[in-house]
């Protein structure tokens, strides 16, 4: 354990170095949602959760690249599996860390009401979908499904870095980002279909189904039945990610 | 269709204004201009045609009825009739004097009238126990030894939840004799009798087999012979098959119901939607607008045609069940009362095919019949009502003295699944208190609760375990302090599946790689993983059936039940391998984590599925 704490430690003095592009990216990015929350809508620190859970893998890597820290791994008297564990567990940490004050933030700005023509608008679009979720179960169970699946894509980032290494082509941001326009793009056209296909008797009863079943899920305490779901399908997803990263760097030749 | 009901107040008076346009789907019979109960002054008939025909100008505004039939009438005249839309789309059928509609839960009243005629007759004693009246241990389910009375089967009060499995057969043939059939039916009692108010179309049921054992006839007989025959109604049927009025039948076939699309703003056909109720006295009566008319019109009478002395149908009438201390009553005799700007007196209905509903106000004695033959209702009712007989007022029961109150916690609503399979469902419909906003405290244990425009009386209760809830007529709203630990150990028992899944994926991605370590029962605690899992996906596959549907079928319920045990017998071997393993093995910390977590979330598994009765197929 004591190995795993220091390899973090390693990971976090690397961090509180010169800053990075993606460092500065995140700080402006947190600015933009934290204006656009306070001003706007505050479910939109939902939005940042996810952004920082994108940019949290590259932030690490990037750091590792510029100040060749990584070679420090070498002498260090620590096998692959507790580098893996490390670098997972403070990844996860610091997103978990990020999502609990973004939440705190959150609920503060809910119970001020300070956006409450913004709420008024949102009731009466719920009202116009036969919605019946209240505000408060809304901005909740955004929030914890954009730290799921911000939580899955980065530790399946984080699981490619260890399987590809930190330099290979196949981790650049460039590349990254066209996969995940690639994946939008997908789902989007997905999306489309269905709702097209949604006449189909067979594909209505499947919409059907899975809307009762979230709408019933997400009733009771604000939602927080969906909310804690969702939030250990995220770990569920890390842990795998981070078993599975395990065996693979095991196996990579360095 | 909530959208349409809420504009419709902003645009009534310019319609008004505009006049009536009369489509060629509509007859109808005008009342003149007359002031209502409501205090309103206007004809009630030019109201309604308004309503239902002003967008018929519009080829591009949605319909506004699918059809609909409706009478409005005062003392024995007839004030109001009118028929709307077509009860046939495809076929172009018209809704006319001779469409039949289904009464739905109307029906009830049918058995309280039997029950207060054999009552007058000295033959039901309305505050004895119905065992009295029933074969020797007919109750295969009751939980309390308490007497259950008429009285509290007339209140809804016997203290059954609802009922499981679906109430109905689509095959004629299968239909059992009512007997059979609530005995096939019988729920768990699971509140105390005379306590809780939790509207049961089982009770209601029951209490027509005490008609039928009493007065020695089949329920079917009894109401023609003592309520359809004196009335003249020659256009009703009761029977859980229509067939005791072929012409009913006949005319039932040509109906269709439908259903508003609100995304098309258009009627989707559900097809005649005939079904067959098994425990029928309680929402099978089936007929004519004109013979439900009639049959409202016989309470308003003075001549009480229905009984033998008019002080019974005062006594129908007087009360039975009140909200708190107070003396307004909550339901009287089986029908249901309602405060407008006057105190009404009726029941409403609904089946899988139509929506039907029946007031009247006993002092002026108007009322209104209304039938659709759209399930979900149809709005206009919602001003039919408004316009004769005007809304509550805050000051009506107040004394100037109100404090504002505020809720907390959740409550459990009475006339739910509290027991057997589904039982877990009736906790995730639970309200939370926060939601019930408006509440005033008025003394006498009563409240009235306000949006601004509607007022409704709630009275408080307490019950014998010393617990609170508030009755709002046909159901209760029961406080239930423990709900945030057992909603917690829900979601650990979703959270424990869903951990279970991820686990298993690392278990196949180890194995592939050759790097799966064995442990003591490593097999067992695997078996118990997807059992976990299982569990989880077949109660979602209950709520999938169950929501919007009235029961589940025996099926799906026994299939259900079946899984579940055979989960929670895996979970408890898995648990206990790994107490075994924990104990006696000695195993180093990592594994000694992985026993206890295994533990837990076997423990919580097992615990849902005990409390929440999800085994339970039988008895519900």
């Amino acid at each position: 354990m004591k190995t795993i704490i220091d390899l973090m430690r390693v990971d976090l003095i690397a961090l509180s170095g010169k800053k990075t592009g993606t460092f500065k990216t995140m700080v402006i990015l947190f600015i933009l949602c934290t204006v656009i929350s306070i001003s706007f809508i505050p479910v939109f620190w939902a939005v940042y959760v996810f952004v920082a859970a994108i940019l949290l893998t590259p932030m690490i890597i990037n750091q590792e690249i510029r100040s060749e820290y990584g070679k420090t791994f070498c002498i260090l008297p620590a096998d692959r599996n507790s580098i893996v564990v490390a670098r997972f567990l403070l990844t996860v940490s610091l997103l978990s860390a990020i999502s609990i004050v973004l939440y705190i933030f959150m609920q503060i700005f809910l119970m001020t009401g300070l956006n409450e023509q913004t709420m008024e608008e949102l009731r009466e679009i719920f009202d116009m979908l036969e919605i019946s979720a209240s505000i408060s179960e809304f901005h909740n169970i955004t929030f914890s499904v954009a730290f799921m699946i911000g939580i899955m894509v980065m530790s399946k980032r984080l699981r490619n870095y260890f399987k590809n290494g930190a330099v290979s082509k196949k981790n650049s941001l460039l590349r990254n980002v066209l996969k995940g326009i690639l994946i939008y793009i997908i789902f989007m056209i997905a999306g489309t279909v269905l709702i097209y296909a949604s006449s189909i008797p067979f594909i209505q009863t499947v919409f059907i189904v899975i809307f009762t079943i979230l709408t019933v899920l997400s009733g009771p305490a604000d939602g927080v039945l969906l909310c804690l779901t969702f939030i250990a399908a995220g770990y569920g997803m890390a842990v795998y990610q981070a078993v599975c990263a395990g065996l693979e760097y095991d196996e990579r030749e360095l | 269709m909530k959208k349409r009901y809420k504009g419709f107040g902003r645009f009534t008076a310019l319609l008004c204004a505009i006049g009536v346009t009369v489509s060629s789907h509509t007859i109808a019979v005008s009342a003149d201009e007359r002031t209502w109960p409501s205090g309103l002054s206007c004809d009630i008939g030019t109201k309604i045609e308004t309503w239902a025909n002003i967008q018929d100008g519009d080829p591009n505004a949605a319909d506004a009825v699918a059809s609909l039939a409706t009478v409005v009438f005062c003392g024995d005249e007839t004030l109001y009739t009118g028929y709307f839309g077509e009860i046939d789309r495809e076929n172009h059928i018209p809704a006319d004097e001779d469409s039949v509609y289904e009464w739905g839960s109307i029906s009830k009243t049918m058995i309280w009238v039997s029950v207060m005629q054999l009552w007058e007759q000295g033959k039901i004693d309305l505050d004895a126990d119905i065992r009295t009246y029933l074969p020797d241990d007919f109750f295969a389910y009751l939980s309390y030894d308490d007497p259950i009375t008429m009285t509290d089967l007339m209140n809804h009060q016997g203290g059954w939840c609802e009922t499981t499995y679906s109430i109905e057969v689509d095959d004629e043939n299968n239909i059992p004799s009512l007997e059979e059939a609530l005995r096939a039916a019988e729920p768990a009692q699971t509140y105390r009798p005379g306590e809780v108010t939790a509207y049961s179309n089982w009770g209601a049921a029951l209490a027509a087999y005490v008609v039928e054992r009493v007065s020695g006839m089949d329920y079917c007989d009894y109401v023609h012979k003592n309520i359809l025959e004196p009335l003249g109604m020659e256009h009703t049927s009761i029977s859980a098959s229509y067939r005791d009025n072929e012409w009913v039948w006949e005319q039932r076939l040509k109906l269709n119901s439908y259903q508003f699309d609100s995304q098309t703003q258009t009627y989707e056909s559900l097809g005649n939607r005939i079904s067959y109720i098994t425990i029928y006295p309680a929402g099978s009566a089936t007929g004519t607008i004109g013979d439900l008319a009639k049959y409202a019109q016989a309470f308003v009478d003075d001549e009480a045609p229905l009984f033998m002395n008019k002080e019974t149908q005062e006594k129908l009438f007087s009360g039975s069940a009140f909200y708190g201390e107070s003396d307004i009553p909550s339901f009287s005799y089986g029908f249901g009362v309602s405060e407008y700007a006057v105190r009404v007196f009726g029941h409403d209905g609904a089946t899988s095919a139509c929506m039907s509903y029946m007031l009247f106000d006993r002092e002026s004695k108007i009322g209104v019949v209304f039938l659709t033959n759209e399930p979900a209702g149809n709005e206009i009712y919602n001003y039919i009502r408004r316009w004769i007989f005007g809304w509550l007022t805050l000051d009506k029961y107040s004394d100037g003295k109100d404090e504002p109150c505020t809720l907390g916690g959740y409550y459990l609503v009475s006339r739910s699944n509290a027991a057997g399979i589904l039982k877990f469902y009736s906790y995730l419909a639970a309200i939370p208190a926060e939601r019930i906003e408006g509440i005033v405290y008025m003394g006498n244990d009563l409240y009235q609760l306000s949006d601004g425009i509607d007022v409704m009386l709630i009275g408080g209760k307490t019950y014998s375990d010393g617990g609170r809830g508030f009755n709002l007529g046909s159901l209760e709203l029961i406080y239930d302090k423990m709900y945030i630990p057992k909603i917690c150990v829900m979601t650990a028992f979703f959270m424990s599946a869903v951990i279970s899944v991820f686990i298993l994926l690392v278990k196949l991605k180890m194995k592939r790689v050759n790097k799966l370590r064995h442990y003591t029962g490593i097999g067992m605690i695997t078996a118990g993983q997807i059992a976990k899992i299982v569990s989880v996906i077949s109660v979602v596959t209950l709520i999938s059936f169950t929501a919007g549907n009235y029961g589940v079928s025996k099926t799906l319920g026994v299939s259900v039940g079946i899984v579940q045990i055979v989960c929670m017998m895996v979970c408890i071997l898995a648990a206990l391998i790994s107490v075994y393993a924990l104990l006696a093995k000695k195993p180093v910390k990592l594994n000694r984590l992985r026993y206890i977590f295994n533990i837990a979330g076997n423990a919580v598994t097992v615990f849902v599925i005990v409390y929440f009765e999800m085994y339970k197929f039988w008895g519900c």
